[in-house]
């Protein structure tokens, strides 16, 4: 276990060095965090001036959903936007050895490996907008706790559908924009689930639960008696952390190192 | 010449059509952001109502457009120069007897119609879904401006993106410099929302910049329909622009290869 810790700090270290060494790219990281959460809010405001509701959603429930969604996002982008591309990579070329090898579960290394310090920003900003959609809610601190394991369940299912995605890589090895596709199918999150009917509710809240992501959190704030969505999005987490465990090691059984 | 270009486009277009991922990859892409924009605007638009000027058809074929465009336009030139130039592979071109805006925009010639290729069944699926269920009128005509809005948009977008992708001559990682062009390029060009649903004053912000043409202006063209000659004023507008963004390459090429060294950039 210490030594886990001990090369989880020297990766952050690395990172942190990496991040601070390119000014121009950190001033700008900070700049899309700011447009990142603003575009949103500006999208779901320009719609506001014509309806009152969206599938039931006032504008600031909205703009709390944008605030949950921006924060998990933020967070989770932070570890994975440059570390996914890369275990893609490494799995298509076949480089992925030299990171097997690696005295460190595969899993805790590409997390770890290339931190975007900057992408915290966006965490950051999502937690201010959060505190002011709440303002006139009365939150008890039973809501709070359940907000938290809320937003951790939904951080599993961020990070695990990322994951399959990439190491799908193993059976479909492509140069072609993987990792694009997933980061514009992630903002679907940002909208509430109650938009979804039919196939679509299958699809977008089970299939691909990017409906369970930010939207139970944001509901436990606005409903606090709401707890079947908050189970649901605990089971989808479970579920999908036993998916990324038995999919990796069929992957690892198919992969050869020969590169594509 | 022409043959080495040709010959450029068509190692593109083959890397493309080799993977057969990428088949699924461009399909998803372009398909489900447009289902995603079909459920929130179907629950907006619900009983008649319009924003922007747009129905709820206009608004849902709005969006199918503007992802079908990203397939077909939106070449990522500006990542691939900014890796080549990093990792030292530019010089692999500058070595050759070919010049480099040429080489990337062949390229981005075989890698679009790949794209065409791959999609084409469905749009042409699509596009007479529409025509038979009535849920769009064009003529003849609009069909023709639109194609060839679609053609100048290419350009403009090579050109534009090219010039971005060389600020990499001059600074090393440039990740969120990209990231940041392309979301503000998606916002007003008019990929997040149509521009028009915007407030007046930025509306007339945004029609003086040339990013509309990246999207916006193609699919307004078949989804609203333009008169001949405002339709025509806009293409020479965006004949402009792509005249000073060629200008701006030239610059940026001369520039940028005097700092060019061939140790990773």
């Amino acid at each position: 276990m210490r030594n886990k810790l001990k090369l989880i700090r020297s990766l952050v270290k690395i990172a942190l060095l990496e991040t601070v060494s390119f000014r121009l790219d950190t001033l700008f990281g900070i700049i899309s965090s700011v447009l990142w959460l603003g575009i949103p809010i500006a999208f779901f405001k320009v719609i506001y001036l014509s309806v009152d509701t969206i599938g039931g959603w006032t504008y600031k429930e909205c703009l709390l959903l944008v605030g949950v969604y921006t924060m998990l996002d933020g967070f989770l982008m932070a570890f994975l936007v440059k570390s996914m591309p890369k275990m893609e990579n490494d799995i298509r070329e076949g480089t992925l050895d030299s990171v097997l090898l690696k005295p460190i579960n595969t899993k805790l290394y590409y997390f770890f490996s290339a931190i975007e310090f900057t992408q915290l920003v966006n965490s950051f900003l999502g937690l201010v907008v959060i505190i002011y959609a709440c303002q006139n809610i009365k939150i008890t601190l039973v809501q709070l706790l359940c907000f938290i394991f809320s937003c951790i369940c939904g951080c599993i299912l961020y990070y695990s559908l990322w994951y399959l995605w990439t190491i799908s890589a193993f059976w479909f090895p492509t140069n072609f924009g993987r990792n694009d596709l997933f980061l514009s199918m992630i903002q679907m999150s940002r909208y509430p689930a109650s938009i979804y009917r039919g196939v679509g509710n299958i699809i977008f809240n089970f299939i691909l639960p990017f409906g369970l992501v930010a939207c139970p959190a944001t509901i436990i704030l606005l409903q606090a008696q709401d707890w079947q969505l908050l189970l649901l999005q605990l089971l989808m987490a479970i579920i999908f952390i036993f998916l990324d465990h038995v999919v990796w090691n069929l992957g690892l059984k198919k992969y050869n190192g020969a590169g594509r | 010449m022409l043959k080495t270009y040709l010959s450029i486009g068509k190692i593109s277009l083959k890397s493309i059509l080799a993977n057969k991922s990428s088949v699924v990859i461009l399909l998803l892409q372009a398909l489900v952001p447009s289902l995603v924009m079909f459920y929130l605007w179907s629950l907006i638009l619900d009983q008649g109502q319009t924003i922007g000027g747009f129905s709820k058809n206009q608004i849902v074929i709005y969006y199918i457009g503007v992802n079908f465009i990203n397939s077909f336009v939106w070449y990522a030139v500006d990542w691939e120069l900014n890796d080549d130039i990093h990792s030292g592979e530019l010089s692999n071109i500058i070595h050759r007897p070919i010049a480099i805006e040429k080489y990337y925009f062949a390229k981005m010639l075989g890698d679009r119609l790949a794209n065409l290729l791959l999609l084409l069944p469905i749009l042409v699926i699509g596009f007479l879904y529409i025509l038979l269920n009535n849920l769009l009128h064009v003529s003849l005509m609009v069909l023709v401006e639109f194609a060839v809005s679609i053609v100048l948009s290419a350009i403009l977008w090579f050109l534009f993106s090219y010039i971005v992708g060389s600020v990499a001559y001059w600074f090393d990682n440039l990740f969120f410099v990209l990231l940041v062009k392309e979301v503000v390029v998606n916002l007003l060009a008019g990929f997040y929302f149509p521009l028009e649903i915007l407030p007046s004053f930025l509306v007339k912000i945004t029609k003086c910049l040339p990013f509309q043409y990246f999207s916006s202006f193609p699919i307004d063209t078949l989804v609203k329909g333009f008169s001949l000659a405002n339709w025509g004023k806009n293409t020479l507008v965006e004949l402009i622009w792509a005249a000073v963004f060629y200008l701006m390459v030239q610059i940026v090429n001369k520039k940028g290869l005097q700092r060019y060294s061939d140790v990773m950039g």
